[in-house]
């Protein structure tokens, strides 16, 4: 791949305007995914991961990194940006593939586990829901409103 | 806390605001409240207070409070769903709460949020506990069943001291036993320790 082939590539990164804004927003739901997926720390562990993906790189943040310096007149932290993705995406496959079988499936178990909800441990008392839910709607009540929120709480 | 027990909010979040400042030096895990207090505002800073703790990794263990048997009962801030909230197993029988002889006294949910409330029972009537004269006497109320679900935390903190505070939450859920009371009258069941202690750890 020669010089121009490069720079075109980079170019399509830099044109966006959005390019910075999207990277952090792209760091920012998969750190917000798994916070909100696991209550462990494995936040820290990501980014424990990834600082490891930077200071020991694999072959493609290698690349990265050395096409970094032939770079400079694209301006910003384009590059860093790319590199900072690149590390991120490196560090979750790896950690995917670190995680024992049976913890994978308690984490992947979580999110049908009764009671474990985003916020707590809890259960809602659905005839409370429902009975809220019918004393603050006005007198000509919505009955389908009503029947598809009964329908969400109720599980099979 | 005057010498009859009772003691304002203002000073409970003062004490709360300390734990969180302090739960690493001091290596604070847990934190039993045996207080409550009924808040009518939409906002509860109890809550909000200990909320704030739980998310930062300390156990916080409340009791449902004595106003019960209504429904809408558990005191705050044991009305936090975030939080283990604990009534008292054995209220049917007559008990002497504040020089009162009652009984069916424990809070009972769901809280104004419609969540089920309390999370776990244990043990509370006649159960011997320290005076304000420095002797053992019978004590009854959720607060003598609150420190009991506090003990065990601390048990099962021993063995597995990385758990969360959700950890530990869920697993007083699959090892508690079921009574067959009513949801908002037992939360998930009765406090067993020997299935919570013999139970493999769930990371969730």
């Amino acid at each position: 791949m020669d010089q121009n082939s490069i720079y075109e590539i980079l170019n399509s990164f830099s044109s966006r305007e959005t390019m910075e804004n999207d990277l952090n927003e792209i760091k920012k739901l998969v750190s917000g995914y798994f916070n909100k997926k696991y209550f462990s720390g494995l936040g820290s562990i990501i980014s424990s991961e990834i600082n490891r993906q930077k200071t020991n790189p694999s072959d493609d943040l290698r690349l990265l990194y050395a096409i970094k310096p032939y770079a400079k007149n694209l301006g910003g932290n384009v590059m860093d940006n790319v590199i900072e993705a690149a590390a991120v995406v490196k560090a979750i496959d790896n950690i995917r593939g670190k995680l024992p079988n049976e913890t994978k499936t308690v984490a992947a178990a979580a999110v049908n586990l009764p009671s474990v909800n985003p916020d707590g441990v809890y259960d809602i008392d659905r005839e409370c829901i429902i009975k809220t839910a019918s004393e603050s709607q006005p007198p000509q009540t919505d009955i389908i409103l009503l029947l598809a929120l009964t329908a969400l709480l109720i599980k099979p | 806390m005057d010498k009859q027990g009772r003691g304002s909010s203002a000073d409970l979040l003062s004490g709360l605001q300390w734990i969180y400042e302090n739960k690493k030096k001091y290596d604070i895990r847990i934190v039993n409240l045996s207080v409550g207090t009924v808040i009518s505002n939409s906002f509860d800073p109890l809550v909000s207070a200990v909320e704030t703790l739980w998310d930062s990794g300390v156990v916080v263990v409340a009791a449902a409070g004595n106003g019960g048997p209504s429904p809408g009962s558990v005191t705050s801030p044991g009305t936090s769903r975030k939080v283990i909230t604990v009534d008292c197993l054995d209220d049917h029988k007559k008990c002497n709460i504040w020089d009162t002889e009652i009984k069916d006294f424990s809070g009972r949910g769901p809280t104004g949020d419609c969540i089920i409330k309390p999370d776990i029972l244990a043990p509370g009537a006649e159960i011997y506990s320290c005076s304000n004269t420095g002797e053992y006497i019978p004590l009854s109320g959720t607060s003598m069943s609150t420190p009991i679900v506090s003990g065990a935390a601390a048990l099962l903190l021993e063995k597995y001291p990385k758990l969360t505070p959700n950890q530990i939450k869920y697993m007083l859920k699959i090892t508690s036993d079921d009574m067959a009371y009513p949801k908002n009258r037992q939360g998930w069941g009765l406090l067993n320790i020997e299935r919570l202690l013999n139970e493999k750890p769930v990371y969730i």
